[in-house]
């Protein structure tokens, strides 16, 4: 099945390569202009307590900002893991998976399927090559990003804190994976899952805006606030989400082995 | 086609195996359709076994329910086991022969063989080429009836004993139709089993041992196509005779001009070839499903 899978993600798994190493090259073709950038968004303390909350998030502190300047690991940290490649992770899984079943459904392929194959061996002859795919394209952006900067000379090491950094991302891939899965299983058509996943990545931040609600937006720690701010490894989000994900990936295949078709 | 006559000849008539036993099968959809209502068939072993209906009757539920694709009421059993258990030994063809559209026939063969057990791939070259198909162009190109003789390659190339094709010649000119009756009918010589739904009752007539006649959920007939011509007569009688007190028939309908009745029953059909204007027919397949069904339309 690996290989069927590979064929039918074929084209996706080239436009986000492609994305995602055109989007590396920026990165690190900028590096050496990033003091000139920082120079013209100077905003003085004065200035910056003017903005808007929004505005000053998207800016960050200050202080961090001058970090990445003098920090070759902080601005990866910062510039690849929080924004560009982290950003991106929940939208790169949503477009991998959603039509992993919808569209076998869709296009009446999955009679072929469920004559040939038990429910179960199905499921996971579809899940487990797809994750492949996915993590062996998110562990290549994770790792390359830094080898790439060491290669061009600049001060970057596999640290606790970008391991750290690396584990939270591998572990919010498979989240995503296993709950864009479960919708690409519920849904017949190859519209739903797409809607249902961009409600889902656009909405979870919505949460941030109750005390009581913030934890269940994933994107703190995705992006890995506490790695890059405190240093430290989020271990009770890993351990809840990993729990999570397990609890979903069952409810896919029980959703699957019950489903009529 | 002469194989029901040799099982008579020897005797063993009546106590074939049954490769799929389907008893009190009902299906009603979420929406509160019923399209299945309660039938009961059996597909013995070494037949070609046809399931007949107007669209709606239940043949592709049916179908669907052997397979496992649906929820049903009712006991399945295939090779006296769940189908979950004897899969590798079941091929099947569906009703829509959507395959990957973005691989080549030379490709399908390659993933085909990692996919589906007992799976020949030197056969289903065979079949590919019998049926001319193009080994290196995208199925997204192909016409219906090259995706229908696709799908039957692969499936034939499935070394499985029950073969079930849902409108098996769907999208084929009449040369290639033929040609895969003919290895339909080979199949049932090889000593494999095959369930067969059409809409072309010539065809059936053609390849078919036994036929079960569907209709609104439940099977009006069941029994073997060369017992038709033997035990059956239509009767076309005029609109004002009046059918004797102890008449069986299977079905009866007027139109605008004759009564018509389909009847197998020994004493009727002495009775009605004594009634005046009375015209006897030998009914072929054609007229016999045409004519059961019609009077269960307008009874």
């Amino acid at each position: 099945m690996l290989k069927k899978t590979m064929m039918e993600m074929q084209f996706r798994i080239v436009l986000f390569v492609l994305f995602f190493v055109l989007m590396l090259v920026v990165l690190i073709a900028t590096r050496p202009f990033i003091d000139e950038i920082m120079a013209q968004m100077n905003f003085d303390s004065e200035q910056m307590k003017n903005l808007p909350d929004f505005f000053k998030n998207i800016l960050a502190e200050t202080s961090q900002l001058s970090k990445m300047v003098e920090d070759d690991q902080f601005f990866l940290l910062s510039q690849w893991y929080s924004k560009n490649f982290g950003q991106f992770l929940p939208l790169f899984v949503l477009i991998m998976v959603f039509p992993m079943f919808s569209k076998e459904v869709d296009k009446g392929t999955i009679f072929f399927l469920l004559s040939k194959k038990n429910r179960p061996a199905i499921f996971w002859g579809k899940v487990i090559p797809g994750y492949m795919v996915v993590m062996g394209i998110t562990l290549f952006f994770v790792f390359i990003a830094p080898i790439v900067m060491m290669l061009s000379g600049y001060s970057v090491a596999f640290t606790p804190q970008l391991l750290a950094m690396i584990v939270q991302q591998l572990i919010s891939v498979t989240f995503f994976y296993a709950l864009f899965l479960l919708f690409s299983i519920v849904f017949n058509d190859q519209i739903k899952p797409v809607l249902a996943g961009i409600l889902v990545a656009f909405g979870l931040p919505f949460f941030s805006m109750f005390e009581g609600t913030k934890w269940l937006n994933p994107y703190p720690y995705i992006l890995g606030q506490s790695v890059v701010t405190k240093g430290t490894f989020d271990g009770v989000y890993s351990v809840g989400l990993l729990a999570l994900t397990a609890v979903i990936l069952w409810l896919g295949l029980e959703v699957f082995k019950k489903k009529e078709f | 086609m002469g194989r029901r006559i040799s099982e008579k000849e020897n005797g063993t008539f009546g106590t074939e195996k049954k490769v799929l036993m389907i008893k009190g099968l009902d299906k009603v959809y979420k929406g509160g359709v019923h399209a299945v209502k309660g039938i009961d068939f059996n597909v013995n072993e070494g037949e070609v076994h046809a399931l007949l209906g107007p669209n709606g009757a239940g043949k592709t539920t049916t179908i669907k329910s052997a397979l496992g694709f649906i929820h049903y009421q009712g006991e399945i059993k295939v090779f006296n086991e769940a189908i979950d258990d004897v899969r590798p030994n079941v091929a099947f063809v569906p009703e829509d022969k959507s395959f990957y559209e973005f691989m080549t026939p030379e490709i399908a063969i390659k993933v085909c063989t990692r996919i589906v057990d007992q799976f020949d791939p030197n056969m289903a070259f065979d079949f590919m080429r019998r049926f001319s198909l193009p080994m290196k162009k995208k199925i997204k190109g192909f016409s219906h009836g090259m995706k229908t003789s696709l799908y039957l390659s692969l499936c034939l190339a499935q070394k499985a004993s029950l073969y079930i094709f849902d409108e098996p010649t769907w999208g084929l000119d009449p040369i290639r139709r033929d040609d895969v009756l003919e290895i339909i009918r080979n199949l049932v010589i090889d000593g494999k089993t095959v369930l067969y739904t059409s809409h072309i009752i010539s065809e059936v007539e053609k390849i078919a041992d036994r036929i079960s006649i569907l209709f609104d959920g439940r099977i009006l007939f069941s029994g073997y196509t060369d017992d038709i011509k033997a035990n059956f007569r239509i009767f076309y009688l005029p609109l004002d005779y009046r059918l004797p007190d102890k008449c069986g028939f299977l079905s009866s309908q007027k139109d605008r001009e004759k009564r018509v009745i389909l009847t197998a029953d020994e004493e009727t059909i002495r009775s009605l070839r004594q009634a005046e204007q009375a015209e006897e027919v030998v009914p072929n397949l054609e007229m016999f499903f045409q004519t059961l069904l019609r009077g269960k339309q307008y009874a």
